[in-house]
């Protein structure tokens, strides 16, 4: 017999963990459920404690309000690995019952697992959600009772609705008030600009118990990319007055391009200018090296009471303010702005920055699922008014859905839905892009001044930025060929429809054709032709009067005088 | 053994004619596995699917046709590129043209053909000739049906991105043909839309505009869909309205029709500026033209 356990010791130790494996699984699922009960899964990457609570809070709900045979269960996965988690169960077909979608893999990655391991919900989306009973958004259909009427959760290449958002996101600057009123002797936060600058001097004029100045404000690589976007780039609004060429409201790389190289731009103009000047004063206030830094070196810094602002999204506030909870209050506010009478930006600056409503924190139900429609109901369920409200409001996120309550805390996260954006997109690839990225992080650390910076780049750009678009166009044809395969696949979709949905289906197929094939192909030569110098441009700005039309407008005026 | 024979010869009868039936009976929903497949991306799947069908029913079965479809688009615009076999798709599309000439297929191959014409690999120009020659030909056999517009759209666009004043010229004529001869197409928005172009580069604003507009009254967009809509078309009409026409009322009535279509849309903000924008400066010309009048 020992001789035997000595010999087989190996294979006795491999069946011992395979069945302790067993007892543990039956035992745990036993724990997480009764074994009659319907038990979903629900996989998401957040792992802020109050997400997982309003979650398990929610999945009590439905139990008790709606059906109380279901019981959720959490896989809550950090985001460093949650892209190959995703994958890998996915394709094992262990998948939970309702992923969250949207990080760690490539976009079309994301389509082509859409297509082959979810359900998509285009069924019910014009229908009401039934959970909205006896609230204002009874009888509406669902897309319409989201603030984005779900928008994001389309995914044209499949032609399907494929997730439900529960929450929308935003960026602001939050501060430590205390701090903030011991060393400014301020209880809120400034919302003008030249203000703003002035509270950060006086904070960095203070020194902290060790010694050493107080920060204004913590910043990091993490964090340089929002005060951008949300402070610096839309400065540069007006670019589009003389260069969206094609009238599209934007100002594509190429776009910007041609305006260099005709003159009609360049870095002296004066929005560009205000941009870069901007980002010189208020990074100004950051640590030193912070180009270098960490987002949760920045977020150390603020939470050791060491930095007054720090500017982040709606998904770190309540981690914020937990950290902050007993040493310190955490205000927010909107980013500052100059006045139109502020004698270096008054000129430029034009409005808040535009916030696009874009729905979050999206679900979508696995093929694998064995209860699709209660995965679907509990989804609803999380997506309608109250519940919805109460969700983010456990969270401390915006909800997602229409004439919901916001938390009062995050009042200052109502987006703005009237308001300016970037125009500067320097991007055209290659050398150029380099050449850029190399100056514009020595201008970032003040290794160099606005002027040589731009008196290094700007030749550069007009001299390789040719080499660099035609390089760029290869990408284009490519696009060409790949609209190709998926148009196919809708004309076939469009074909094998029946009757009463064939109609709908040749439409979109149309629509999509000449979206994607016809038209970008004669912009395409148009913008080829203008970089080259083929095609002669206005005289006047795309949105500048000319004497003509000004003329034109007079006589108008003349004739009904 | 002579038994045991016979009941195997029995065996493999019943299993082929049970095969058989399966095949029959599922011979619609394999093309559709086949359409699904080449969606996934799995398109050696997509090819099995399709054989299958085509080895199935005869050639004269309207299923087969659909199916050698599916199967040459397939061989035609499989990624990667260097999988794709355009001569076995270029052999099936005139097979299917040989078989049913007159069909609506016949006229999608005619058409899948000219774009392997047009859509070249990266690097490489088309032959806008050969191009406007295959897309010409699928007009001319099919000017009734969804390929044949299609075609008569691609075609003019081809001819168009010459970009001269000749070849602009001869597009504009063909399009305002086009749209007497089919004012009911599904395409009717796209040929406006292409004329806009013509006028464009013609250097006729005017003109121009009014084709936009009839472009944005014509032009097709799924209901379905929530990321296809009318808000930047209306953008370009009102700014070409305001900044190249002088047509403030055409201006204003498309900056309004953003304003209450796309309450949300980016450009909102430059709509309601420009709104203030012509008002301020239809006031400031009144001012100048009263005071040239006491003067």
């Amino acid at each position: 017999m020992i001789g035997f356990l000595r010999k087989q010791f190996a294979l006795l130790m491999v069946i011992a963990v395979y069945v302790w494996a067993i007892v543990a699984i039956a035992v745990y699922r036993r724990a997480e459920a009764p074994p009659e009960a319907i038990t979903l899964r629900i996989g998401h990457w957040q792992l802020e404690a109050s997400v997982r609570e309003a979650l398990d809070h929610m999945a009590e709900q439905y139990r008790r309000e709606v059906n109380p045979n279901v019981y959720i269960v959490q896989d809550a996965i950090p985001e460093m690995v949650y892209g190959q988690w995703l994958t890998t169960q996915l394709m094992g077909g262990t998948a939970p019952d309702m992923l969250e979608i949207g990080l760690g893999l490539p976009y079309h990655l994301i389509i082509q697992y859409y297509n082959r391991y979810f359900l998509p919900m285009s069924d019910i989306v014009d229908l009401p959600n039934p959970h909205n009973a006896g609230t204002p958004l009874e009888g509406v259909p669902l897309r319409s009772t989201f603030k984005d009427g779900m928008r994001n959760s389309y995914i044209e290449e499949l032609q399907q609705f494929m997730n439900v958002p529960l929450s929308q996101f935003g960026v602001r600057i939050f501060y430590n008030r205390d701090l903030l009123m011991a060393l400014t002797g301020r209880e809120t936060a400034p919302s003008n600009y030249r203000e703003f600058l002035r509270v950060c001097e006086m904070i960095k004029a203070h020194k902290d118990p060790e010694g050493e100045a107080y920060i204004a404000i913590a910043g990091s690589k993490y964090h340089l990319p929002m005060w951008e976007s949300m402070m610096f780039d839309p400065l540069t609004y007006g670019v589009s007055r003389v260069a969206d060429f094609n009238r599209d409201g934007f100002v594509s790389n190429h776009e910007l391009y041609v305006g260099f190289k005709t003159g009609r731009v360049d870095f002296e103009y004066p929005p560009i200018k205000a941009r870069y000047r901007m980002l010189r004063e208020v990074s100004s206030h950051f640590q030193t090296g912070y180009t270098g830094l960490t987002r949760d070196e920045a977020v150390f810094l603020f939470a050791q009471k060491r930095a007054v602002f720090i500017t982040t999204g709606t998904w770190d506030a309540r981690s914020l303010q937990q950290q902050a909870e007993g040493q310190f209050e955490v205000g927010v506010m909107d980013f500052p702005r100059p006045t139109a009478d502020d004698p270096t930006y008054g000129s430029v600056v034009e409005g808040p920055t535009y916030e696009k409503p874009a729905g979050g924190f999206p679900f979508a139900v696995t093929r694998t699922c064995k209860h699709p429609e209660v995965a679907r109901d509990f989804l609803l369920y999380l997506a309608s008014h109250k519940k919805n409200e109460e969700l983010n409001k456990i969270i401390g996120w915006i909800p997602a859905v229409r004439e919901t309550k916001i938390d009062p805390f995050l009042e200052a996260f109502q987006p703005h839905l009237v308001g300016v954006y970037g125009c500067l997109n320097l991007f055209l690839g290659g050398e150029t892009w380099v050449k850029w990225l190399q100056l514009y992080s020595l201008y970032q650390v003040q290794q160099l001044s606005y002027e040589d910076m731009t008196a290094e780049f700007a030749p550069f750009y007009i001299k390789h930025g040719l080499k660099d678009y035609l390089e760029l166009q290869k990408d284009w044809r490519r696009g060409m060929q790949k609209n190709e395969l998926f148009l196919a696949g809708i004309r076939a979709d469009a074909m094998l429809a029946p009757d009463n949905t064939s109609r709908s289906k040749w439409l979109s197929y149309l629509s999509l054709t000449t979206a994607r094939q016809v038209t970008p192909e004669i912009g395409q030569v148009s913008t080829v032709k203008m970089v080259m110098g083929e095609r002669s441009l206005p005289k006047h700005g795309p949105y500048e009067y000319s004497p003509e039309v000004i003329a034109a407008v007079k006589a108008r005026l003349v004739g009904n005088e | 053994m002579k038994k045991c024979a016979i009941a195997l010869t029995i065996a493999v009868l019943a299993a082929t004619a049970c095969s058989r039936r399966v095949v029959e009976e599922s011979v619609d929903t394999l093309t559709a596995t086949g359409w699904n497949r080449y969606r996934m991306g799995e398109y050696a799947l997509a090819i099995e699917a399709f054989t299958a069908v085509i080895d199935a029913i005869p050639e004269s079965d309207p299923r087969h046709l659909a199916a050698l479809y599916g199967l040459a688009t397939t061989w035609n615009l499989r990624m990667p590129v260097g999988d794709q076999d355009k001569d076995e798709a270029r052999r099936l599309y005139d097979r299917i043209i040989e078989l049913a000439p007159a069909s609506d297929l016949a006229g999608w191959c005619l058409l899948g053909k000219a774009r392997m014409i047009h859509l070249v690999p990266v690097g490489q120009e088309p032959d806008y000739d050969a191009v406007r020659e295959a897309y010409a030909e699928t007009y001319r056999r099919f000017p009734e049906a969804h390929p044949g517009h299609e075609a008569f759209i691609y075609m003019e666009a081809a001819r168009l991105v010459q970009w001269t004043p000749q070849a602009t010229r001869e597009s504009a004529a063909a399009l305002k043909q086009f749209i007497a001869q089919h004012p009911t197409s599904d395409l009717l928005g796209a040929a406006y839309g292409l004329l806009a172009t013509c006028h464009e580069i013609l250097e006729q604003p005017r003109e121009r505009l009014d084709a936009m507009v009839l472009s944005a009254t014509n032009r097709v967009v799924d209901p379905d869909s929530p990321v296809q809509e009318n808000s930047w078309l209306y953008w370009q009409i009102a700014t070409v309205a305001e900044f190249e026409v002088g047509d403030f009322e055409t201006a204003r009535h498309y900056y309004r029709q953003l304003l209450d279509e796309y309450p949300q849309d980016i450009r909102r903000y430059g709509a309601e500026k420009a709104l203030r924008r012509m008002d301020a400066l239809e006031a400031k010309l009144r001012a100048e033209l009263k005071n040239d009048g006491e003067a």
